[in-house]
């Protein structure tokens, strides 16, 4: 009698053979692999957020002020000093720009909201910056004196601009008016000391800086408001276009302001969509960050604030609107969608924002999100 | 020797527990289907098929609004597709007999052994991951968006990097992770499956601080969050892990680490310089090199005319393989993959305004067997059944030669009407 062993021995051979196989899938892994030259596979939209084949652009070199602490740095931020070492409530940040930031009256009007001052005008820029030579070419001061309210930290912003190589770089004192005084010589020897070469050569625990795009405005505060959207991919709604109807008037505008989704012109309002990861730092820090845009001055909580619920294409979302007192206003809706957070914009004047009212919502009313 | 063997597979071989684990399978499967109105389809695959054990609650047989609680514990899908394997290996150990009359028999065995020696392979050996290029890029890895790694990059060299990867399940597991080409042990404070990332100054107690690197130039911490459900289109987990390195007793900082990180690196990059080396942390989809790379040349996103009605999908990418000596234009496009080096290139996805293209990379050194057993199981079944019509076709022929010249006395066990031999040879087929 002969059986099936033939069969069946191979059989279990293999089973044993896969069981020892997969038992090692969750060891750690040490490789070479060659140098990232291109944007991350894993951000599958806003591909634009980094220039991967771009040329290394030229870098500065300085010397700190005597008693000052040079950290490294990371993120967006390409470094950062510490007048008095080691407390980290007073810091220059250093941070580069593509050269489409370089509008210093646009510039200064948003750090001029972040500490409760008016805009103001190239007049009004003038009284407040001086230049300096660094190097071969010249920097701009500008010194910023807020009016401080109870709790209000910062109310002095001194700033520095400067170009170098392919880019503009911000140099950014924010703090109490006295302490930022005792530093303010050692911040313009900072920037004097500023020098440009190539890139070899970075500083000590600065991050890559190819993928910091143009056409962002200069820093605010540090935070996520104003990072990168418009990516995601998979990383929830990664697909999802925005739809909507435009009112009567309203013209769609071309606009190269990365992680924008959508500009219209609205009479002389402008309306932009945008969409950002995540909660995008926090709704105080956004309402902060708009209320600066209008001129109003920051505030601690958003108790007081005309934040009013409403619906958007079947999900909940808020809407602000805020009125600035130079005139400028502005209206949000923030609509957070899975791992994305949507923000439909529209601002100019009160009296352009009256009259496109009734549009606004109906443009708001008319959103939709697909893939 | 031979008794022996058959005293102790004989339990194993009987056909009562092919049954039960039959009726076992068919739970299962009822069940994984109820769960898929909760779960995605991969977290039901793993936490109900590729899985010795499971644990289904009541609650997903019956109205979500019912809050029905309570669980039970269950085979899980390796282990009732083993045990299948092992009864059927044990049967034919024991029970049954190589004669010529059972070739069919035995290759439909064969076939269901492939079948499920295959999906267990695939599940321990398949991997499947995402290549994803804009239009002109080339790139040489892909990403499974389904698990992260931690990735300590070593970029000091300038020519290449040195990636220590550490898998998520060990981010989950262990609380200190060391490894001999790492200078420093790494203790995972905690890893978040999902979180949002948030102002650091509201975050609130529950939130992850860090206290170098990103998180702290960004302003941000991070706050855990339900993991995702994995049914509706904008959900993703997006795993945060909080990390303290230490060279010996130096506490070198506790990082946040995190998937967002990767989707803006030119804030998301965090450096440690240790021992005259710099590393970069990431927490990333995990990466799989490839020894070739792909450019998109371009991405075609074809409409019926007139309407946004999708047509076709294609890329027309480049690959450049130096150690097989390849360069060359491909067209992928739907249903038309792309096989090189035992992968397989999907048209997946494809990016905002047409700019670049994902293509799914799926590599299972068992996908041929799937394939080799229906086959084998339809030519065993072809003989078997074959035979088993020749068979009734001889007893048809004599039945009718009876007729013609009846025979004084009927052979004797043999039924009197023709075709009740096929239910006979049914009867054998397990």
């Amino acid at each position: 009698m002969r059986t099936a062993l033939p069969l069946a021995a191979p059989g279990f051979a293999l089973l044993a053979v896969l069981w020892l196989g997969g038992c090692n899938q969750d060891d750690i892994k040490s490789y070479e692999a060659p140098k990232d030259s291109a944007p991350a596979a894993s951000a599958p939209m806003g591909g634009g957020m980094m220039t991967g084949n771009a040329t290394p652009p030229s870098l500065p070199h300085w010397t700190a002020p005597s008693g000052w602490e040079e950290l490294p740095g990371s993120g967006m931020r390409y470094a950062t000093f510490l007048p008095e070492p080691p407390d980290t409530s007073l810091a220059v940040r250093v941070t580069p720009l593509g050269m489409m930031a370089n509008d210093p009256l646009s510039n200064a009007n948003r750090w001029a909201g972040q500490i409760g001052l008016p805009p103001m005008d190239e007049a009004g820029l003038a009284k407040v910056s001086h230049k300096i030579p660094v190097g071969d070419s010249e920097g701009l001061i500008i010194d910023l004196l807020g009016n401080a309210e109870e709790g209000q930290v910062a109310d002095r912003i001194l700033a520095a601009i400067v170009e170098g190589g392919d880019r503009v770089w911000f140099l950014m004192l924010p703090g109490p008016k006295d302490r930022v005084q005792k530093h303010a010589k050692g911040f313009e020897d900072l920037v004097k000391s500023i020098r440009f070469h190539g890139a070899t050569g970075m500083p000590m625990g600065h991050p890559d800086i190819s993928g910091v795009g143009d056409g962002m405005g200069a820093p605010a505060d540090g935070g996520m408001g104003s990072m990168g959207g418009g990516m995601a991919g998979s990383a929830g709604g990664a697909g999802e276009h925005f739809t909507y109807t435009a009112p009567a008037g309203w013209k769609e505008v071309p606009s190269d302001v990365q992680f924008r989704d959508l500009t219209l012109q609205a009479g002389s309002a402008e309306v932009t969509v945008t969409k950002f990861p995540g909660s995008v730092g926090g709704l105080l820090m956004n309402v902060n960050r708009w209320r600066g845009q209008v001129g109003l001055s920051p505030v601690q909580d958003l108790s007081q604030q005309p934040l009013t619920d409403r619906k958007v294409a079947g999900g909940a979302a808020q809407r602000l609107d805020l009125v600035g007192s130079d005139g400028k206003a502005m209206a949000v809706v923030i609509v957070p969608r899975g791992a994305l957070t949507w923000f439909l914009k529209i601002s100019g004047s009160a009296e352009e924002l009256k009259a496109q009212g009734e549009s606004f919502d109906r443009f708001v009313d008319s959103a939709g999100f697909t893939e | 020797m031979k008794d022996t063997l058959r005293r102790v597979l004989a339990p194993i071989a009987s056909l009562k527990l092919t049954v039960a684990l039959l009726a076992m399978s068919m739970f299962l499967v009822f069940a994984g289907t109820w769960a898929q109105l909760d779960r995605g389809i991969w977290t039901v695959l793993e936490q109900y098929f590729r899985t010795w054990w499971t644990v289904i609650p009541l609650g997903i047989f019956l109205p979500r609004d019912w809050n029905v609680h309570g669980a039970i514990p269950f085979p899980g899908g390796w282990t009732i597709g083993g045990l299948m394997l092992v009864n059927l290996l044990a049967a034919h150990t024991i029970r049954f007999r190589w004669t010529k009359d059972r070739i069919g028999i035995f290759l439909i065995h064969f076939s269901l052994i492939m079948l499920l020696v295959g999906e267990f392979a695939t599940g321990l050996f398949a991997v499947e991951s995402r290549m994803t290029i804009d239009e002109g890029q080339t790139v040489n890895y892909a990403e499974d968006v389904r698990s992260v790694e931690l990735a300590i990059v070593d970029v000091t060299d300038p020519s290449q990097n040195r990636v220590i990867a550490i898998p998520q399940r060990a981010l989950e597991h262990k609380k200190t992770i060391s490894h001999p080409d790492l200078p420093f042990t790494i203790q995972v404070d905690r890893f978040l499956p999902n979180a949002d990332l948030v102002s650091d100054e509201n975050a609130g107690p529950s939130a992850l601080h860090g206290n170098r690197g990103a998180a702290v130039s960004a302003g941000v911490a991070a706050l855990p969050k339900a993991v995702a459900r994995g049914v509706g289109r904008d959900e993703a987990d997006m795993p945060v892990a909080q990390i303290t390195l230490k060279d010996g007793v130096t506490d070198l900082g506790t990082y946040l680490t995190a998937l967002w990180f990767t989707f803006m690196p030119s804030r998301g990059t965090q450096i440690v310089d240790v021992g005259g080396h710099r590393y970069e942390l990431w927490l990333r989809f995990v990466r799989h090199y490839k020894p070739y790379s792909m450019q998109l040349v371009d991405f075609k996103h074809d409409k019926y005319l007139g309407t946004e009605t999708p047509k076709n999908f294609s890329s027309l990418v480049r690959l450049i393989d130096p150690e097989k000596n390849l360069d060359h234009e491909v067209l992928i496009w739907m249903n038309n993959p792309l096989r090189h080096r035992g992968e397989t290139f999907y048209q997946a996805s494809f990016k905002k305004g047409d700019m670049g293209t994902v293509l799914q990379v799926v590599r299972n050194p068992a996908w041929l067997l799937p394939y080799l057993a229906c086959t084998i199981g339809a030519l065993g079944m072809s003989i078997h059944f074959g035979q088993n019509l020749l068979r009734f076709l001889r007893r048809q022929r004599k039945t009718a030669a009876h007729a013609a010249h009846p025979h004084p006395a009927r052979e004797p066990g043999r039924p009197a009407v023709a075709g009740a031999g096929a239910p006979h040879a049914a009867r054998r087929v397990r």
